[in-house]
């Protein structure tokens, strides 16, 4: 397997490098159960410090905590989710409204499903496919605790979407992907161009479901928490060319447009309409998003 | 076995569901949005979850979160804790009498009450192993919260 040189080296050629990250904690406070004020208030009283995040609806920075927040009471009432301020993104973009039926592709642990349904305000339909058996129930466990009541979880793949017998209004497509690097110093060495190949078919073949199973005129939002081009803008390109959908811009105030050319492959130009988050420059993890309109 | 419905009897909220509203899926109820429910006719598949968890039939049943907050909020017999013993009480721990600083309902051995943090949130249910008007009265743990943590721990 490559080492981190061969990554650094993989990274040049797209203009970038690897640069330290310090990852803080960062919760997401569940606007189901308690309001912003009261979390914070209560948080602070336990001498929990934290700063809230600009340009994430409901996220939080922990910036000083003398225990875990993922063992005490506040959590297990479901007053917040341990979610990174990245993996907050795609279901912002995605924008979903309490009266949708909205679709969640790859759902397991739930950290998106869940918020599905805080943006729904728990009204609607949401609904959670996840095909690995043995990642159930940390989703069934996070639906309960942050008191979500709109979604119906299905322990099927993706790829079946279709077979649902539904055309959703929005549907989330957050893949199952290589990863990256912030936040995980043992990530290098894990994964080749050839991992990145492989998880670039399973994600086309999902993205391909989940699009069929988009109601006409409506939104698919693709993202990985991937930094690869395999698993990110070559497989928005492949649908450029091959599914009925456009790019939209997606509208964040961070990250870098898409890239159009990696590794000297030109790519469909509306490919820069996506962004890609780079750890040294957003101080989240690494993440691609993506928003796709269907045709009419 | 112990179901919801002889659970809500036993704890004096029998009217809070309706026997027909309830669903069960494998050995958890569910209550179900009518919404919901044609959806998952459509899909013509069984869910493994769908709209509000209610709980699991156990020897005493288990609620779900939500349901135990609204039967606590209408609960008969409760114990109020104090800060420290709240977090002993999820971890499964007994509590003795010295750690409530209220107490509403029966106090007699046997009985199950509902324990109250300082917010008044409930934590989970008790039953009473020494009658709570003692000086040595114990809360025998049954069921909490901490259970989110187990089950993962479980998996």
């Amino acid at each position: 397997m490559p080492d981190k040189a061969w990554y650094m080296d993989r990274y040049k050629h797209l203009g970038e490098t690897i640069a330290p990250v310090s990852l803080k904690p960062t919760l997401r406070v569940n606007t189901l159960r308690i309001t912003h004020g009261k979390l914070v208030s209560r948080l602070e009283s336990l001498g929990v410090k934290l700063e809230k995040v600009a340009f994430a609806r409901d996220a939080y920075r922990v910036v000083s905590s003398k225990f875990s927040l993922g063992a005490i009471t506040e959590f297990l009432l479901g007053y917040y989710y341990l979610q990174e301020i990245a993996a907050q993104l795609p279901v912002q973009v995605l924008d979903p409204k309490p009266e949708e039926t909205v679709l969640d592709c790859c759902a397991a642990p739930g950290g998106k499903t869940t918020q599905l349904s805080q943006w729904m305000n728990n009204q609607g339909v949401a609904i959670a496919l996840e095909k690995a058996n043995f990642r159930i129930q940390s989703l069934k466990s996070n639906i309960e605790r942050m008191g979500c009541t709109n979604i119906a979880a299905f322990n099927t793949s993706a790829e079946h979407a279709v077979d649902l017998g539904m055309q959703f209004d929005k549907v989330l497509v957050d893949a199952p992907c290589a990863g990256n690097y912030a936040g995980d110093p043992k990530w290098f060495g894990k994964h080749d161009a050839a991992v990145f190949r492989k998880n670039s078919e399973e994600q086309k073949r999902i993205l391909s479901a989940a699009v069929a199973a988009t109601k006409k005129g409506s939104i698919v939002v693709y993202s990985t928490c991937s930094l690869e081009p395999e698993e990110d803008e070559s497989v928005v390109d492949w649908a450029l060319r091959n599914l009925p959908v456009r790019a939209e811009p997606v509208e964040l105030s961070l990250g870098d447009s898409g890239l159009t050319n990696p590794f000297g492959r030109t790519l469909h130009k509306d490919v820069g309409m996506c962004k890609r988050l780079w750890p040294h420059k957003t101080g989240t993890e690494g993440f691609f998003i993506a928003k796709l309109r269907k045709w009419e | 076995m112990m179901d919801v419905f002889q659970f809500l009897n036993e704890v004096g909220t029998a009217d809070l569901i309706k026997r027909n509203a309830a669903s069960k899926l494998d050995q958890d109820w569910f209550l179900i949005s009518p919404t919901l429910q044609q959806t998952i006719k459509r899909a013509g598949r069984k869910p493994v979850y769908a709209g509000q968890r209610l709980g699991q039939d156990g020897k005493v049943f288990k609620p779900g979160l939500d349901l135990l907050q609204q039967v606590a909020s209408k609960a008969a017999s409760t114990v109020k804790v104090t800060a420290q013993a709240e977090w002993l009480f999820i971890c499964g721990r007994a509590i003795l009498q010295p750690s409530i600083t209220a107490a509403k309902g029966s106090t007699s051995k046997g009985s199950l009450v509902f324990v109250i943090n300082q917010h008044n949130e409930c934590l989970g249910i008790g039953r009473i192993e020494k009658d709570l008007s003692t000086k040595d009265g114990v809360v025998e743990n049954v069921f909490n919260i901490g259970d989110f943590l187990r089950r993962e721990r479980r998996r």
